[in-house]
């Protein structure tokens, strides 16, 4: 067992899953796993695919080692910009890839902590298995969390329908 | 004029909200109707399937890309 593959098992054991705040998604796709890698961590390729239409990206900048910066500027529909900033925590290449909103930057502890993403892509046949876990702090920074997403027009006209129709 | 908002402004936001699964519509003649889809309002009043729904459709951007960057590399 190599270093890099232990240190991997290790994060598997510490990263038990809590249904309540986390989500794993998982894929198979017939694509060598040095393009996912490659899709996950340069901003060249994550501006393509990193925000759910009708969303985009405006903007990604990674530095690819522990401590480097994470950062995405999300468009909304309507031209609206918003940047948000983490840290990268683990780089196996082709294997794993972590990082936060926890902390800036250099380590540096964050305002508003509430995210950890690990993506994990391992070799299946000619593709690749990969797997997206995105972990929460809790309940109220969920909440919180989804509040911001409602900044924009068309969120606070979902509001305004989902306060009509629980009042139905 | 019942709203502030405009009508192609309306009908913009609408559209949104259906692509997310909230309301459906139907067309008869030049009166297109929205109905709120009480499925999707499940999801939105529970954070965690919003967020579901969110990774969902970014993995299946990333999967398409994917696919058009190993095929932009074989030609």
């Amino acid at each position: 067992m190599t270093d890099t593959t232990a240190a991997a098992t290790a994060l598997d054991a510490d990263t038990a899953f809590d249904p309540a705040l986390d989500l794993v998604l998982e894929r198979v796709i017939d694509v060598p796993p040095a393009l996912v890698w490659a899709a996950w961590t340069q901003p060249e390729h994550l501006v393509h695919w990193f925000a759910p239409a009708p969303w985009g990206v405006a903007r990604a900048e990674i530095d690819l080692r522990p401590g480097g910066i994470f950062s995405t500027v999300m468009r909304s529909p309507e031209g609206e910009e918003f940047p948000g900033t983490g840290c990268i925590l683990e780089v196996i290449p082709e294997r794993r890839f972590v990082w936060t909103d926890a902390l800036l930057p250099g380590y540096r502890p964050s305002a508003e902590p509430f995210f950890t993403g690990v993506v994990t892509i391992e070799p299946e046949g000619e593709g690749t298995r990969y797997r997206a876990m995105a972990r929460h702090r809790d309940e109220e920074g969920c909440n919180r969390h989804a509040e911001m997403g409602f900044h924009d027009g068309w969120g606070a006209a979902l509001d305004q329908l989902v306060a009509y129709a629980k009042a139905l | 004029m019942p709203f502030e908002m405009a009508l192609p402004s309306f009908v913009q936001h609408l559209r949104v909200l259906e692509e997310c699964g909230l309301v459906r519509s139907s067309k008869d003649g030049r009166v297109r109707t929205y109905r709120l889809d009480p499925e999707g309002f499940r999801g939105a009043e529970d954070w965690l399937e919003g967020q579901r729904q969110t990774w969902e459709r970014r993995l299946d951007q990333l999967d398409s890309y994917l696919i058009q960057m190993k095929e932009t590399r074989h030609d």
